[in-house]
């Protein structure tokens, strides 16, 4: 090569070189250029809004990141669902929505690092306290009360609970407030649950303590040692179930890491307790009996999950929507008595009562508006049309007549037809029901008609979904609804739940909390797969290793803030 | 906030320089100004993005919070430091750290040079391609799935399992992940099959470079296979050999992360936490607690300043043994 062509090849070399070192830094301008442009469209609807001061119907397009990834059949756009689409002619409001690709944190963080706010975010899984830090989310009481009264009336109850501790100022609009004093619940949330042929074969026992329910898990397993093929699996245990239920099966409100006694409002820190002690007593008998799965301590959620699906888990504990998936794949299989059945079991015979159920007013997260919405008030009078009981009707139930039928009591109900597409994942997609819960206003609880806010629990729709077995196993143990086993009593315990509490950021408390869960995490496995003569030995170690850790703080905090919820709420 | 020694400026020794004398005359740099134009860019990158950041070292003194200027945070002062330091989980989350790097990278070299010597010695083009493309696909594949896949198999009534017991090495099967002393192991032995077969191209490229000359005239002297490669091929790879380990020695502080959390489950599995904390978790699960960004940038702070130091012996010994060294 001559030296002038060898000048030249160089010189291309570095022009390229340096392109692509610029070319990442190219996209800002033209991100900021075009949020700019639809901002700007956006603007002039909202002026024309203020001017002639009646609902525009002017076509818009807000969008709104709900902190969650993409489903299979998610959409886009709202208006590309058949109730999206009677929401955007009525309204003249279309959404466009930002999914979450990867983790929410990051996606959470990358937004409030370079201020590049959606019109709205659902600050689910932990973000919401981010975003309220970062000063992303705009003061909605104001705009609340003069724009938006059926938002008012829904979350009357939990006015209070929604206002930030610290400025009082109200950020979100939090998911599902409770409409209505009654326990609306057909089957409950959490429990523990045993395989329903084994209830059956087992002839209905009578389930009241732990020891009951392990064994029963023990009589079937012996009598039968393989299930489908495979060996029986007694109990897999799923950790963070697991230790969670501890409040439950010890008569306390689920409140975390906490113990909140109902008649004194005292905290009792949960990690090292005397009921705890018993808790992982039992647990350890049971272990070393060979019923509990030792995988259980070492899966991950994938693991969990393919075990479960194989039906040869005779017991299990959670809450239902984490079996939701497995049950229904178990049954489209054919093996309804392979599902489970929950249970109520208290921890031993000194408890009175398990599985308190407590009504859950939310408050921790929610839905906010950003800062970089250039119209507000428009955000609210559709939050405000949402709200409607007509409007939460339609989003929750569907069409009348075709999703659902109307009794001459005005009840809803369900055809068989109808009853079949409540699980068809795609045509609800498609249609847009069960898109307008999390993550915009919606209630739960009774419609001032008296009907169940959402189909799963009115009667109606969810006893005519009840299996063969179910209606067996009712009968037997002479009750109507799975609930009924737990208790149906709604309990209003002012601060519950806790497990939503503001946690400031870098307060000592927070790092005591770490480090309590670290040396929990050391210690509960260990001692629950020990010997029974190490038991005892692991549990002091346990404790002495707790007990080098500033409990006061952690406690000091959390009574502060159940004092301020019974001050405040 | 890592100090990246590797890329960057690559400078060329001219034939007059003497060991630790630089000229820096118009001369020298206009005999080489091609090869300065090429790496302008990179010298570039590096400054912007592993030099510049390091004024963000500021948040390691704050409670920094997203959303606000640096200049607008709440200073702290060195209470992150004192956190890190007073923290009797330290020294054990450095240990795991250091054992980890050490096994992955004896592991990691002997394996990938012996791979490369034998895929080198291998005449059939054909077969010798389809052994390198099949040990380097799982390079490609995401921790994630990866760490499913060592999990499945680690399972009691897994593969592995099922061999050992077969074979009566145990009699029951070995629930591997609820013992902390064999984390290490499967940490390494995975990265192995994760990664000795892209560690093993940069190997095999440099035995490419050997003059074939050599192997002709230890031919005629009679050397034997195993005499060739000890003392032609792995000598003529020596100089590679020995600038990755020093570059592997400044990342000795950093063992991975999403190995140890995924193999964990989501870092959940209590029984090995003790082996598997190494740094990169324990700033994780302090830091959420720390406000993120300020105790992760201190930790970082603290992880830059060992890496450097260990890189900067590291390249001392190898002057001093008269080895290739990279500053």
């Amino acid at each position: 090569m001559s030296k002038k062509m060898k000048w030249v090849t160089v010189v291309m070399i570095v022009t390229l070189m340096v392109t692509a070192v610029l070319a990442g830094c190219g996209n800002k301008k033209d991100v900021d250029q075009n949020n700019s442009h639809s901002s700007n469209t956006q603007l002039k609807n909202g002026e024309k809004n203020e001017e002639v001061n009646t609902p525009s119907l002017e076509k818009v397009t807000f969008t709104y990141c709900p902190m969650n990834p993409a489903g299979e059949y998610s959409p886009d756009n709202s208006n590309e669902t058949t109730i999206g689409k009677m929401i955007e002619d009525a309204t003249g409001v279309n959404i466009k929505f930002d999914y979450v690709v990867g983790d929410r944190k990051t996606k959470a963080g990358v937004m409030i690092a370079s201020g590049d706010y959606p019109d709205m975010i659902m600050g689910a899984w932990g973000t919401t306290p981010d975003f309220i830090n970062a000063e992303a989310f705009i003061p909605l009481e104001d705009l609340i009360e003069e724009h938006g009264p059926n938002i008012k009336k829904l979350y009357s109850e939990c006015w209070n609970r929604m206002k930030d501790p610290d400025d009082g100022h109200i950020y979100y609009l939090p998911a599902y407030p409770y409409q209505g004093d009654r326990n609306n619940r057909i089957w409950p949330e959490g429990g523990f649950r045993l395989q329903k042929a084994a209830v059956v074969e087992l002839g209905f026992p009578k389930i009241e303590t732990l020891d009951d329910y392990f064994s029963a898990i023990k009589q079937y397993k012996n009598a039968n040692p393989t299930i489908e093929g495979q060996d029986a699996i007694g109990f897999l245990l799923w950790p963070g179930a697991f230790n969670g239920s501890l409040n439950s099966v010890s008569g306390y409100t689920t409140d975390g890491i906490c113990f909140t006694d109902l008649e004194t409002k005292e905290v009792i820190i949960r990690e090292g307790s005397d009921e705890q002690y018993r808790y992982f007593k039992i647990a350890n008998k049971w272990y070393n009996e060979g019923i509990i799965d030792p995988e259980s301590f070492v899966m991950n959620r994938d693991q969990y999950k393919a075990k479960l699906t194989t039906g040869a888990v005779i017991g299990v504990v959670g809450a239902d929507w984490e079996f939701g998936e497995v049950e229904n794949t178990l049954k489209k299989s054919g093996k309804d008595e392979r599902t489970w059945f929950p249970f109520a079991p208290k921890l031993d015979e000194s408890v009175d009562e398990a599985f308190k159920n407590a009504k859950w007013i939310p408050a921790g997260e929610g839905v906010g508006i950003t800062v970089k919405a250039k119209d507000p008030v428009r955000i609210i009078k559709f939050w405000d049309y949402l709200a409607q009981e007509e409007i939460q009707k339609l989003t929750n139930w569907g069409i009348e007549g075709e999703d659902y039928e109307v009794d001459e009591n005005g009840r809803f109900y369900m055809t068989p037809d109808q009853l079949k597409k409540l699980t068809d994942n795609e045509y609800r997609a498609k249609k847009g029901l069960g898109q307008w819960g999390y993550g915009w206003p919606s209630g739960d609880g009774f419609y001032s008609d008296g009907n169940a806010w959402a189909p799963s629990t009115q009667p109606e729709v969810a006893m005519a979904s009840f299996t063969e077995l179910d209606k067996k196993i009712l009968k037997a143990y002479n009750v109507t609804t799975p609930m009924e086993l737990q208790g149906t009593e709604l309990l209003i315990v002012k601060h519950h739940p806790l497990w939503n509490m503001k946690w400031e950021d870098g307060h000592p408390a927070v790092l005591v909390r770490t480090k309590v869960g670290d040396v929990f995490n050391k210690y509960w496995a260990k001692a629950i797969m020990a010997k029974p003569e190490e038991f005892e030995n692991i549990w002091k170690e346990y404790v002495e290793e707790l007990g080098k850790l500033d409990l006061d703080v952690l406690r000091d905090y959390m009574q502060k803030e159940v004092d301020r919820r019974y001050r405040e709420w | 906030m890592n100090i990246r020694t590797d890329g960057g400026k690559l400078k060329v020794n001219t034939v007059r320089l003497k060991e630790g004398q630089r000229k820096i005359c118009w001369k020298n740099i206009n005999k080489q100004k091609a090869l300065i134009f090429m790496s302008f860019p990179f010298v570039i990158y590096t400054f912007i993005f592993n030099y510049l950041p390091i004024w963000g070292w500021l948040m390691a003194f704050q409670q920094y919070k997203p959303g606000k200027s640096i200049f607008m945070q709440k200073w702290v002062g060195l209470r992150h430091f004192q956190v890190l330091f007073s923290d009797a989980e330290l020294l054990k989350v450095i240990r795991n750290s250091l054992a980890m790097s050490l096994i992955n990278m004896i592991l990691g070299f002997s394996t990938a040079i012996i791979l490369a010597l034998m895929l080198n010695e291998v005449r059939n083009a054909l077969f010798k391609r389809t052994v390198q493309t099949i040990s380097y696909l799982p390079h490609f594949v995401s921790w994630v799935v990866a760490a499913n896949i060592v999990l499945t198999m680690l399972e009691i009534n897994g593969p592995i399992n099922n061999v050992l017991v077969a074979l009566g090495i145990t009699d029951k099967p070995v629930l591997f992940m609820a013992e902390g002393k064999y984390f290490w192991w499967i940490v390494g032995i995975s990265n192995v099959w994760k990664n000795v077969g892209w560690n093993s191209i940069i190997y095999l490229a440099a035995m490419a470079g050997i003059n074939p000359e050599l192997y002709e005239a230890a031919e005629i002297d009679g050397a034997k296979t195993l005499q060739k490669i000890w003392h032609i091929t792995l000598p003529g790879i020596s100089p590679t050999i020995v600038i990755l380990l020093i570059m592997s020695i400044g990342h000795l502080m950093s063992s991975g992360f999403e190995q140890q959390f995924l193999l964990t489950a989501n870092a959940t599995n209590g029984l090995v936490m003790e082996y598997a904390q190494n740094i990169e978790i324990y700033v994780m699960k302090r830091g959420i607690a720390m406000g993120q960004f300020s105790f992760g940038t201190a930790a970082g702070i603290f992880n830059s300043v060992v890496s450097v130091s260990l890189l900067l012996i590291a390249n001392f010994i190898a002057k001093k043994l008269g080895q290739e060294k990279v500053i």
